[in-house]
């Protein structure tokens, strides 16, 4: 398939609906932000906007990022997926450059670049969705042999590797996940599939060893109350708020958990406050919509003009669900504690520019599909 | 199988996706409706207990009285004094104001005044008010009060191995302090505030109050007066004998309460020494009722009282004294060499002659000896309200040889705590009934009188009629017998001497003796019972050159304070003997139960607390009480 230019001479029309859907999403988060991070703010910056004021300097940018990559035909991020690749994998071992690399809680995750620092792993995920979704695009006759998929998959455990050293599990399990759907939606055979499948499980009790504090976090997820005040505590602790929130929550700015009982409440915990302050009904909103946001990116896939555009939004819509997917569940105890923010939603600049960014690439698809039409 | 790579196929994979993402959110509804609607309630209750904070508010402890009402220990509100850094205008002068006052260096006041990152610090605790007027006085901003109480012991040392004391959280530790601590401690309340994880309190939060339930107050048996003069006598009797420790007990002779108890030395309650955590255990020992010893010949008096009540001998039996006696070729000394040749009981009793008393114990025989320590109480103890009270070390009954048996006759190779001397020899005083001693008189909330304890006969011992021969024959003892030096002129006192040689690896210890003297007073109607006990003094040991004249200051004393004519006995009130009733163990049952029991018994009850659960009665178990007695429940 013969990619084509863009017509720029043809109205172009933006999916709106998910337009709408994200920046609903955006607000919600930056008004929770300041919610849950008033508190902690207040003692640890003497200011209690400090969380909410990066995080609207960030969902601003976000807004420049996403109409920017709505209006750049995303065939031209083809021509640069190499560069942009190198440039993540030089980032993400920036980390480990003394000076350079943020250590924060124990890993390495952050560099910084002088004006502000960034989370090179969020840029990284991207990228090799970026870069997979050209590969196996382009070698689509070629997927269902070995030596089709072995780029990709050279690439995807090059960046997994990268980071697992941070050490950051979560975001590793993350590229983990979308690397195995990129192959299923690439056309890979169910052979090969498992064939990939049953080593990425074993290493699973691998890492777990090699990191001893994984093993207590997964004591501590089988029984949090065994040690309420230990390991357990981040989790009770959410599980709490959950509670405390009920049906219709308590009304957004009366979290109780807020005031410094619920560790990262405004990053990776942002969700407990939420079901606290708007209750089940609100915390199943929240998820309606991201279901909606996936759907979405799922049918713009579907109606995608060529198989890379459809593969790129493919991926992109994976890493926005297995994310968000993988926090919920860490929130409500259902899967051992792994620090993953909450998309669109958790304080974070890095996180929420580069998925606005992200769905500006997906509008942009959705955009040369309508305009083919 | 190949697949082929259409876009139906691509579809279908996309379908598959977009399916897999519905099913894992549906577990995540599931599971958030699980934690949320059907949790909810659990774990916010489970919550609420982190969100509030509680201040305890103290309760004031009870305080104990003697018998006429005089405060011997009781809470005196204090305050800590604390500084708020941020609200304070001048460092400078706080501390100047701080250091002028309590005792702190105004190099360090200065410190805490200007420390940063830090709502508010402790800069002293437990400064009486009037430390806490002079602060006011020059009030400077950021300083403030916090009101707790101490506990203060009016008289420092009196009755302290009695009372006891409390520890720096206010339970009590020793003596009365701890035996009654669940009566006096009361119940501090709370007030709980919203606060945040590190107990900073919210804004504009709720505080929820739970009053403080204070403590009851004790009103003992104790006579103040009596124990400053005994405790003054003592001390005094101490600086001239030197003895390793003197002690004294005074009872009511009819109905057993304690009126005075003391024992040197002794130490300061509100100051009490804890450096050196063994000397406070030992010092702080009631030793009187605690401690067994070998009585020696006050002993003889209990001798006495059991042959005359098995019919064994008579205030007109004659006995021989050569000045030994040989007990299955063992040869045992009477303490006069040559013997007191012929003389009647009383003689005996009046020269305190061993032989009369190896005789009598030969004739009372070992079974029936011991048959009537255990009458006397000597051997269970009375059941007194104190923890620890001692009771009679005796030889196995299988190892007991006729040597010994004489010798228990005398008050040797029978260990005894100085409270069953006394109450045993008042038992044989007041007609032959055996008393229960007791500390707490009454107990009260500051309104009323929730319980009263009656005197308590435990059983009739020996005969009206052998208790007046003994008091005639004790009464002859002081008037011109060896217990002499207790004579108070004009009164009528009966008594006895004795002095005891100390054991000491099982051998008889050098120098080392009791002098004791016991004795009670009017002697035809006694009322007063006095025990004088000098362990080990240095120079003259003899009971009645030691302890006899002490014994006689100390009555004369009692005289004065109870006015007290010479000649004169006075008529007291004749013990009721109702029907007395053995109180169960109420402790754990259910307030129903409990209320229950006591009503079946024909007791009356009163109830302090407002929980299910009775945590504590008085009396305690096995107490005998009387019918219609409130028994006090606490809930």
């Amino acid at each position: 398939m013969k990619n084509k230019p863009l017509k720029l001479s043809k109205p172009l029309k933006l999916d709106y609906f998910l337009l709408c859907l994200v920046l609903l999403l955006v607000i919600f988060g930056c008004v929770m932000v300041h919610s849950a991070s008033s508190v902690s703010a207040q003692l640890h910056y003497n200011d209690e906007f400090f969380f909410a004021r990066k995080q609207i300097i960030g969902a601003v940018i976000g807004l420049a990022g996403m109409i920017t990559f709505s209006m750049i035909d995303y065939h031209k991020l083809e021509k640069f997926k190499w560069p942009i690749f190198i440039i993540s994998l030089v980032l993400l071992a920036l980390v480990f450059v003394p000076k350079i690399g943020v250590e924060n809680y124990g890993a390495k995750r952050w560099v910084n670049l002088g004006l502000f620092t960034i989370q090179p792993s969020e840029i990284a995920k991207f990228s090799f969705i970026l870069l997979a979704s050209a590969t196996l695009a382009k070698n689509y006759d070629k997927v269902k042999s070995i030596k089709g998929i072995i780029p990709v998959i050279l690439s995807g455990a090059a960046v997994c590797l990268l980071i697992i050293t941070e050490p950051n599990m979560s975001i590793t399990m993350l590229v983990g996940f979308s690397l195995l759907i990129m192959l299923f939606a690439g056309g890979i055979t169910f052979k090969h599939f498992l064939l990939i499948l049953i080593p990425v499980i074993a290493l699973v009790p691998v890492l777990i060893i090699i990191e001893p504090y994984r093993l207590k976090r997964l004591i501590a997820f089988l029984d949090p109350w065994s040690s309420p005040k230990g390991e357990g505590f981040q989790l009770v602790q959410s599980l709490y708020s959950l509670g405390n929130g009920g049906f219709f929550g308590v009304g957004i700015g009366n979290s109780r958990q807020k005031y410094l009982f619920l560790p990262f409440a405004e990053s990776d915990f942002i969700f407990s406050i939420i079901g606290e302050e708007t209750g089940f009904l609100g915390a199943t909103l929240v998820c309606l919509i991201f279901l909606l946001i996936i759907l979405r990116g799922i049918k713009i896939a579907l109606n995608a003009k060529d198989r890379f555009g459809c593969l790129l939004s493919t991926g992109i819509t994976s890493i926005i669900a297995i994310q968000f997917i993988l926090n919920v569940c860490v929130v409500t105890g259902s899967i051992p504690p792994t620090g993953l923010p909450l998309p669109f939603i958790s304080a974070g600049s890095t996180s929420l520019v580069v998925f606005m960014s992200a769905i500006g690439v997906v509008l942009n698809i959705n955009k040369q599909n309508e305009s083919r039409a | 199988m190949q697949i082929k790579y259409t876009s139906f196929s691509l579809q279908k994979r996309l379908l598959a996706f977009a399916l897999l993402i519905v099913f894992f959110l549906s577990l995540i509804l599931f599971r958030l409706f699980y934690l949320q609607v059907i949790m909810g309630k659990t774990l916010q209750a489970k919550a609420s207990g982190q969100w509030l904070r509680d201040l305890p508010t103290g309760a004031v402890r009870g305080s104990i009285t003697d018998r006429n009402g005089v405060v011997l220990a009781s809470d005196e509100v204090c305050y800590d004094v604390y500084v708020r850094p941020n609200d304070i205008l001048s460092a400078e002068s706080v501390a100047l104001v701080l250091s002028s006052n309590i005792e702190i260096s105004y190099s360090e006041a200065l410190e805490k005044a200007t420390k940063k990152g830090i709502g508010e610090i402790k800069v002293a605790s437990l400064v009486s008010r009037e430390v806490m007027q002079n602060i006011l006085k020059d009030y400077q901003n950021g300083i403030f009060f916090s009101p707790t109480s101490k506990r203060n012991y009016t008289y420092d040392n009196l009755l302290c191995n009695v009372l006891g004391f409390v520890s720096s959280d206010r339970i009590g530790q020793t003596g009365l302090e701890a035996y009654y601590d669940k009566f006096l401690s009361g119940v501090n309340g709370e007030s709980l505030v919203e606060a945040d994880i590190k107990g900073k309190t919210l804004e504009d939060s709720s505080t929820y109050y739970i009053e403080a339930i204070n403590g009851l107050n004790l009103s003992l048996t104790i006579d103040f007066r009596i124990q400053k003069a005994v405790e003054e006598i003592l001390q005094e009797m101490q600086y001239n004998t030197n003895s390793k420790s003197v002690s004294a007990i005074v009872l009511n002779t009819k109905t057993s309460e304690i009126l005075a108890l003391a024992t040197l030395p002794n130490f300061d309650l509100n100051n009490v020494p804890r450096d050196d955590v063994n000397a406070l255990m030992n010092l702080s020992r009631c030793t009187p009722l605690t401690d067994a010893y070998e009585p020696g010949s006050t002993f003889k008096v209990v001798t006495c009282a059991i042959a005359m009540e098995l019919g064994l001998t008579g205030e007109h039996d004659y006995f021989y004294c050569s000045g030994y006696r040989i007990v299955n070729g063992v040869k045992i000394n009477c303490h006069r060499h040559s013997g007191h040749g012929s003389q009647s009981l009383a003689q005996g009793l009046s020269n305190s002659c061993n032989c009369v008393f190896m005789e009598l114990a030969n004739r009372i025989g070992l079974e029936n000896f011991y048959k009537y320590l255990d009458l006397f109480g000597l051997t269970s103890g009375y059941g007194i309200d104190f923890y620890g009270e001692g009771k009679a070390v005796t030889m196995p009954k299988n190892l007991v040889t006729a040597a010994d048996l004489v010798r228990m006759g005398f008050g040797q190779s029978v260990a005894i705590t100085p409270m069953g001397l006394i109450n045993a020899v008042s038992a044989i005083a007041n007609g032959g009934n055996l008393m229960q001693p007791y500390f707490v008189k009454s107990i009260d909330n500051g309104v009323s009188v929730l319980y009263e304890k009656r005197p308590t006969k435990i059983r009739q011992v020996i005969s009206n009629a052998v208790s007046e021969s003994m008091n005639r024959m004790l009464e002859k003892v002081v008037d011109g017998g060896g217990g002499k030096r207790a004579m108070v002129a004009g009164y009528r006192i009966a008594g006895k001497t004795g002095t005891a040689q100390k054991y000491e690896n099982n051998a008889i210890a050098d120098g080392k003796y009791v002098a004791s003297f016991i004795g009670y007073a009017p002697a035809d109607n006694p009322e007063f019972t006095v025990l004088v006990i000098a362990d080990e003094p240095q120079g003259a040991y003899y009971g009645g050159v030691v302890s006899a004249p002490v014994a006689g200051q100390i009555f004369e004393k009692i005289f004065e304070i109870e006015n007290l004519e010479p000649g004169q006995s006075y008529a007291s009130d004749l013990l009721s003997l109702e029907k007395t009733i053995t109180l169960p163990n109420l402790v754990g049952k259910t307030k129903t139960e409990a209320v229950t029991e006591l009503i079946l018994l024909g007791l009356q009850y009163l109830i302090s607390g407002d929980g299910n659960i009775v945590l504590g009665q008085l009396d305690e178990p096995g107490t005998l009480v009387y019918q219609n007695d409130i028994i006090l429940l606490m809930m």
